[in-house]
């Protein structure tokens, strides 16, 4: 597929210019407060470095520019010193440990099943980790390799669905992936006793904004069908090396507007009653992240932060700007037109 | 039954009917973005949505695609959206962003719907080069009568040219967005409400108080959009698109750009623009120079012009007055000149007039500033002109009664390149001065005053119109009656054709079939037309037939004669429209 090659030379393009990665240091680690169920707990954040995501290796996702964290010769000893690093700034207390990869935790192609033993024993024996979430494509979700990484602790499995409809995937996404592999993981991870945390995408590549709110609420509603637990709205941003990125540059992207991360959050969480729906506006106000007039980009963000933790719709009904009218403007006309509207000449 | 009928056509720019659903919608025009859908007029165009999620509708539902994107993005894309379209639709949309060869391939593919949407439209506007490079290729591979609606692309300033370049439906994009950020939209500029001190626009919206409300400001901003849309339909009609496009272009000069893109995709524009017509040309900018018009003329001349037999050639200054000779200056020249030498009118933006030629369209028909002051262009091809009509035959005198400097440039130049002197008769002096007349005359002293300027016009005439060697069997047998420039051809009293000067043209009947060359000579099939011939009912029609051109029509149980209304390959492609105005017809 043409899709797949012109994103493989993208990314080969800019992996030029990374400097190369140590493999004893963690990618990122960062504290912060997450809802599980109908409580907030203290979370932390780490995202270990590793090889990199498979899909990556081959073509890779539109939109995911984490290919360039990933390094060679990652393993157990390397992946214990990054966990030790990471845990070194962990709050004192009992924690909600979001374990990211820039690809699948699961995948031993990607991080050797000795380096995943290696990590359940570190945080055995660090003893704080009371949930543990850690995120994988739904091809390596089974009995065998979650009970590699079982523990003392609740086991959440996060997988990145972004959309239900296979066609989106494939062309906007070109991620190889289906949506009967992702409901297979679910049931078996339900199995297993684990939850899923199920990532949805709003706004892929060439999507107008009303197909992508649609597609988003669609895809939420799906995932909690398929027996998600929680469902997290992740709002497209421009990052590097990706097909996204060759596409804003040309003025052909725009990154979703808040108000739409704003109404799939809540139409989602009307279809999910007690289950969870969240969102965390990364990059929200920036040119290449979500955002809305400049305005009001704060205040928008920080609604859909409040919510994500208090799952309450009023406090979206809360925000408001008037340029809202724009943006109903905008998804009615790009109902028809299917194309952003810059319409570039009608500021000067 | 639904379909496209174009009516008229001046260059890309046309009028036409869009008949869908039982309404019917005259184009151009502006559609309006609804919940229920778009309405364009009557009809209410429901929207299929995407293919990703596609609604039932009436649109084919696309893969929408970027203009601007790595080819192979573009290409796929193409290919999806094409293939997704199916018959059930009355619109699909062609994708393909900036890559021409992709539009084409997609408009052809397409040729099924009576409407073709535009993808990416929006991002045409302000891209000149990308404008005028994909609307005339997805026209050129559409077919002639498929309407072609850019959704998202028209603002005020934009709207003629973008009807100009070949696009029949626009929208409210404008209107709406500008509404929501409380923007008030002139013909050529867009303002924030709140930095006017007053609204100046008449519409009810501006009248029944300040258009501050949402609603307000979104009647008043469609209500701009809509005056351009239907000031530009209105010119169609008229036959003064181009006017009106060359005025409005001014405001912005991604707007000029675009206009000069498309004058270089000159086959483009010159196969839909009329050979003969009555509406005035008025050349009021630099742009007049490349308009199909003027350099179709400049062609027909130097290929089809055989001059007449004459052993000295005049120039002269070009008048106020057209045609030529009913100035007041011209009927002096022509006493002094007594009908002895070639004839040439050196002017803008017609460059180089032969007398014999004063008559066609739009020699008779253009109007100009004349100052005096003429541009590098302007000289360079009068130069170029004069050169063409000078060059390959030899005189005895060639008199230059001019004084402009541009004039005189003109000549000099061409004095130069082609190696000849010319004799100035008025350089001091105004040309219609008494000494400058005497002077003029005192030239051509001893030369032939044998030409018969009615005679060798009508031949000219006929040969501009169908080729070289037309005049000639036109006249071959047959005599030039009338008063000038009303003349008629007549053979052993019946009349061959019929001088029409309000069209710069002549007008033929039957008796002179023979003189008709296949270049224009329209098959059709086996009926015999009534009024006219239409589309579908032509087998096969030449390439360089144009609008206006006159035609002679060939079937197995009729021929006729009369004005083609569209172009030979629209004749070809088209299933509906009038393809020739029949005048006469003779059942076999």
């Amino acid at each position: 597929m043409t899709v797949a090659e012109l994103v493989r030379e993208l990314r080969e393009k800019r992996r030029e210019r990374e400097r190369p990665k140590d493999p004893e240091e963690p990618s990122a680690h960062w504290p912060g407060t997450d809802r599980v169920g109908h409580d907030v707990m203290t979370s932390y954040t780490v995202i270990l470095r590793t090889r990199g995501c498979r899909l990556a290796s081959g073509s890779g996702c539109t939109v995911c520019g984490y290919p360039f964290e990933g390094t060679g010769g990652v393993g157990a000893r390397e992946v214990r010193r990054q966990l030790e690093t990471a845990l070194a700034d962990a709050p004192d207390e009992s924690l909600y440990l979001k374990l990211f990869t820039s690809g699948s935790l699961l995948d031993e192609w990607e991080l050797p099943v000795d380096a995943q033993r290696a990590v359940v024993e570190a945080l055995r024996s660090d003893g704080r980790v009371a949930r543990l979430s850690i995120e994988t494509l739904p091809g390596f979700v089974t009995e065998e390799t979650l009970s590699r990484i079982d523990g003392p602790y609740e086991l959440e499995v996060a997988t990145g669905l972004e959309t239900s409809s296979d066609a989106v995937r494939q062309l906007c996404l070109n991620k190889a992936l289906t949506f009967e592999d992702y409901a297979g993981a679910v049931e078996a991870a339900r199995g297993f006793g684990a939850d899923v945390k199920t990532y949805v995408l709003l706004k892929p590549p060439f999507l107008p904004e009303p197909t992508a709110l649609r597609d988003a609420v669609r895809s939420g509603i799906d995932a909690f069908d398929a027996g998600s637990e929680s469902v997290s709205l992740n709002l497209c941003n421009v990052q590097r090396g990706t097909l996204v990125e060759h596409l804003h540059r040309r003025g052909e992207y725009r990154p979703p507007w808040l108000w739409t991360a704003h109404e799939a959050v809540r139409r989602i969480k009307r279809y999910a009653g007690d289950r969870l729906v969240i969102s965390d506006p990364v990059a929200s106000g920036k040119k290449r992240g979500p955002r809305n007039c400049g305005e009001c980009d704060d205040s928008a963000a920080r609604a859909l932060e409040r919510f994500s933790l208090e799952q309450e719709p009023s406090i979206l009904d809360g925000a408001d700007c008037s340029c809202k009218t724009e943006w109903e403007q905008r998804l009615l006309l790009e109902e028809h037109t299917h194309h952003p509207n810059p319409l570039t000449s009608i500021d000067g | 039954m639904d379909y496209f009928e174009v009516k008229e056509r001046d260059g890309p720019g046309r009028t036409g009917e869009l008949r869908m659903g039982g309404e019917s919608a005259e184009t151009p025009l502006l559609a309006e973005h609804t919940r229920a859908g778009v309405l364009l007029g009557e009809i209410l165009l429901k929207e299929s949505g995407t293919a990703y999620h596609p609604a039932v509708g009436d649109t084919a539902p696309d893969y929408p695609s970027p203009l601007r994107a790595d080819e192979r993005v573009l290409a796929e894309l193409e290919e999806r959206s094409t293939a997704a379209a199916s018959p059930e639709h009355v619109a699909a949309t062609v994708h393909g962003g900036e890559d021409v060869g992709l539009r084409r391939r997609a408009a052809s593919a397409l040729e099924g719907f009576p409407l073709l949407i535009l993808g990416s439209a929006p991002a045409l506007d302000a891209s000149p080069r990308k404008l005028s490079n994909v609307v005339p290729a997805v026209r050129e591979a559409a077919r002639p009568d498929a309407a072609i609606y850019a959704p998202g692309l028209a603002l005020p300033w934009s709207v003629p040219l973008l009807i100009y370049a070949g696009i029949d439906l626009l929208d409210d994009s404008a209107a709406r967005i500008a509404a929501a950020r409380n923007t008030y939209l002139e013909r050529d500029r867009a303002s924030p409400l709140e930095e006017l001190e007053e609204t100046v626009c008449p519409c009810p919206a501006c009248l029944d108080g300040n258009p501050e409300s949402f609603e307000g400001l979104l009647r008043h901003n469609r209500a701009t959009l809509e005056t351009e849309v239907r000031l530009s339909r209105a010119a169609v009609a008229r036959g003064q698109l181009r006017e009106l496009v060359e005025g409005r272009i001014r405001t912005k000069p991604w707007l000029v750009a675009a206009l000069r893109h498309l004058d270089e995709n000159r086959d483009y524009v010159e196969e839909r623009t009329p050979t003969f017509r009555r509406s005035e040309m008025l050349a009021c900018g630099e742009e007049a120079l490349r308009r199909a018009e003027v350099t179709r003329f400049a062609e027909r001349m130097h290929g089809r012009y055989e001059p007449p037999d004459a052993d000295a050639a005049v120039i002269l200054p070009c008048s106020a007055g057209k045609p030529y000779f009913t100035s007041r200056s011209h009927s002096k020249f022509r006493r002094a000149t007594g009908d002895r030498a070639l004839e040439i009118v050196l002017t803008s933006p017609m460059g180089a007039v032969p007398r014999e030629l004063e008559t066609v369209y739009p020699v008779a028909h253009y109007d100009v500033p004349v100052t005096g002051h003429w541009s590098e262009e302007e000289i360079a091809w009068m130069t170029t002109n004069l050169e063409n009509l000078l060059g390959g035959r030899e005189y005895g005198e060639i008199v230059a009664h001019v004084r402009d400097e541009g004039y005189v440039e003109a000549v000099k130049r061409v004095e130069e390149n082609l190696g000849v002197e010319a004799r100035y008769t008025s350089i001091d002096n105004h040309p219609t001065s008494d000494e400058s007349l005497a002077d003029l005359e005192e030239g051509l002293r001893g030369f032939r005053t044998d030409i018969d300027r009615y005679a060798e016009g009508t031949r000219c005439v006929a040969d501009y119109m169908l080729g070289k060697g037309a005049g000639t069997a036109l006249l071959d047998g047959a005599e030039v009656r009338g008063r000038y420039p009303s003349l008629r051809v007549e053979r052993d009293g019946e009349v061959l054709a019929t001088a029409v000067p309000a069209y710069g043209s002549l007008a033929f009947t039957l008796r002179a079939r023979d003189v008709f060359p296949s270049d224009y000579v329209v098959e059709i099939e086996d009926f015999v037309p009534m009024g006219s011939v239409l589309a579908p009912g032509v087998v096969d029609a030449p390439e360089g037939i144009r609008p206006g051109d006159e035609v002679l029509v060939e079937g197995p149980s009729a021929t006729c004669v009369g004005r083609a209304r569209m172009s030979g390959d629209e004749m070809a492609r088209s299933r509906r429209g009038v393809a020739v105005d029949v005048r006469h017809r003779e059942e076999i």
